[in-house]
């Protein structure tokens, strides 16, 4: 019982948490928040079972075209969605464009895909066990996708352009930095940790095209709740998520469970707009 | 339903005394007529779209004030329709408590909606863009799975059986009557609030927040008082939209109504009650004339959506700074900022509502 409460509670938090980090990559990079983060988390899901279940393809190149076309969703959300109305940030339009991108993607899927769950391919062809793969591969990825950003933005060139720009912006296009080609490597690399949470958690949350608002909403929860733009924030949140989810669900029942997410969310907002672990910013008047 | 609204929309052009209100009450009157005709030379199906129109509009009438005016981005308000339609349906088929008569549901359905509206809408206070567009969207998560799960009230993914409103709105027309009276009614309250100090408050409060609550405008109490109304016509819509349907299930609410609501809102026109009344009946309407276009209505919303984003920001709720206003906001806010909303709060509180 509780062994498959901390199992399932941490694989979702998991997934959860690379959704926030999926969020936050974005954010650092252009200052918007988009819509299309669960959308790519839910893709993961669907290219994987295209790929792999319905074309036969084998695991590892399945596993590649499905990253591949979250980079691919990555850039086209920064060319169609952001690229247009990053000039006029502070009129906020980039909620309405993102989320018209994210509806489109999600209605083109329900129709050419399903609009039933399909079942997501087990990856490895090994005995199913008490801790089973579609509990660890959420971890995995989470674990990978930590160790790989902080190699990248500590130890890399790329990385450190990354963070000048999310720094300072102005600073770091007056030391000459690509803005327009480094934001959309991090669209770019956004997509690719969203399809690897869906794809990693796909034998979880099955191809299903209503995932994306769910991951959309759960996603974004760590992103509030750690502090936008944190990342280390959003994983502990992420996986404190998924575990009293799970716990909830478990032990008094789902609609409780929900109820409580969004209450707590909703309380936290209220509480410290900025997130419990971020720093509080003045407000310009 | 001729005696009873045509003075409503007579008032409203007295009330506002100018000449030129006339004119404005003309679509308005041209559309009255019109519903009022519209059995004559409807058909049986046409008569259903009609029905579903005026529902739609019952909702959108008060989200418009949300949007248009209020200028909050509320994208999960399809949520305060499933609240109210389950609601309605649940008090009237007696899963809760001893079965209720359909008008007693439907109006304890508003007080919840309005209840529920308050309190997705209290967020809006603190938040901004972004943050309240997605407490929105979780709100509608949560109440879609609520209704999931509740089984043993919604009846889960089974449904519940819509309410029937009693004789003289048993029949189809009967309750499309039903219906348009309600839309007329909520087209002539938010006219009313749209020309009053209060909705000149609202929109100064859209446009410029810090200048507006300068000039005494209180944002809470305004902002709680547009998400209670709003909320409870939404969900009275749900209540009429449960009824249309005469069963519900989780799955007939998406986030693809939200959509179309909003978009029906957008593409009317922000600080307008005309357009989107036209939006409304243009977007229900539109996939009855291509059936083969039915499956792909959500999609061309949102490419519809990311159009008038990108083409003509100024259409649209917070974008009402234009680029010229945003280049000199900071002396529009130590200078000339408060002008405008000073001066529409100057006016004698006579005309409020």
């Amino acid at each position: 019982m509780v062994e498959s409460i901390v199992s399932t509670g941490l694989a979702i938090g998991c997934i959860y948490a690379l959704i926030a980090i999926t969020y936050n990559v974005m954010f650092s990079a252009s200052r918007v928040f988009s819509f299309t983060a669960g959308t790519l988390g839910m893709l993961g899901g669907v290219l994987g079972s295209l790929f792999i279940a319905r074309m036969g393809l084998p695991v590892a190149v399945g596993f590649l075209l499905t990253l591949a076309g979250g980079a691919a969703i990555g850039i086209v959300t920064e060319i169609v969605a952001v690229r247009p109305v990053l000039k006029s940030l502070d009129q906020h339009l980039y909620v309405l464009s993102t989320l018209a991108l994210a509806l489109m993607i999600q209605q083109y899927t329900a129709i050419e895909w399903s609009t039933e769950p399909q079942p997501f391919p087990r990856l490895f062809d090994i005995e199913r066990g008490g801790f089973d793969q579609q509990f660890w591969l959420p971890m995995l990825a989470c674990a990978v996708t930590i160790v790989g950003l902080e190699l990248l933005y500590r130890r890399t060139l790329i990385g450190h352009a990354f963070l000048a720009i999310a720094e300072d912006n102005f600073a770091a296009r007056a030391l000459g930095l690509p803005e327009r080609r480094l934001r959309m490597a991090s669209f770019a690399l956004a997509g690719v940790i969203g399809a690897l949470a869906g794809f990693a958690g796909g034998q979880m949350l099955l191809a299903f095209f209503a995932n994306a608002p769910m991951l959309t909403f759960y996603g974004f929860v760590p992103v509030a709740l750690g502090g936008m733009g944190n990342n280390r924030g959003a994983v502990v949140a992420g996986l404190l998520l998924g575990l009293f989810q799970q716990a909830a669900n478990f032990l008094v029942g789902g609609i409780f469970a929900s109820v409580a997410v969004f209450t707590v969310f909703i309380i936290v907002l209220l509480a410290r707009p900025e997130g419990i672990a971020g720093a509080s910013l003045p407000r310009r008047v | 339903m001729d005696t009873q609204a045509t003075p409503l929309h007579a008032s409203r052009t007295n009330a506002l005394g100018a000449p030129s209100s006339l004119n404005a009450a003309l679509p308005f009157l041209a559309l009255l007529v019109v519903g009022i005709a519209f059995p004559l030379f409807g058909g049986g199906y046409w008569g259903v779209i009609a029905t579903r129109a005026c529902i739609y509009w019952v909702l959108a009438s008060g989200l418009n004030l949300v949007v248009g005016f209020g200028g909050q981005i509320a994208i999960g308000w399809v949520a305060l329709l499933t609240l109210g339609a389950y609601t309605t349906s649940v008090l009237v088929a007696g899963n809760v408590g001893p079965p209720l008569p359909p008008y007693l549901a439907l109006a304890i359905a508003a007080v919840v909606g309005a209840v529920f509206g308050l309190i997705v809408g209290l967020p809006a206070l603190r938040l901004r863009t972004f943050y309240f567009a997605i407490t929105t969207l979780g709100f509608a998560t949560i109440v879609t799975q609520v209704a999931l799960a509740w089984q043993s009230v919604t009846g889960g993914g089974v449904g519940v059986a819509g309410p029937v409103f009693p004789h003289p709105f048993a029949s189809q027309w009967g309750f499309y009557y039903f219906c348009f009276g309600l839309a007329a009614i909520c087209t002539w309250m938010t006219l009313n609030v749209a020309a009053s100090r209060f909705g000149r408050a609202l929109t100064a409060i859209r446009d410029a927040e810090v200048a507006a609550e300068a000039s005494g405008i209180s944002k809470p109490g305004l902002l709680a008082t547009v998400f209670l109304f709003s909320g409870a016509v939404a969900a009275v819509a749900g209540g009429l939209f449960a009824s249309l349907q005469s069963y519900i299930t989780p799955d007939a609410f998406t986030l693809d109504l939200s959509i179309l609501f909003f978009i029906a809102i957008l593409i009317g026109g922000r600080g307008s009650i005309l357009g989107p009344l036209l939006g409304t009946i243009l977007l229900t309407v539109l996939p009855e004339f291509a059936a083969p276009l039915v499956a792909w209505s959500t999609f061309l919303y949102a490419v519809l959506l990311l159009v008038i984003v990108s083409r003509s920001p100024a259409e649209l709720p917070r974008s009402s700074i234009s680029r010229t206003a945003a280049r000199s906001r900071a002396t529009a806010r130590s200078f000339r900022g408060p002008t405008c909303s000073s001066r529409c709060l100057a006016r004698p509180p006579a005309s409020a509502p």
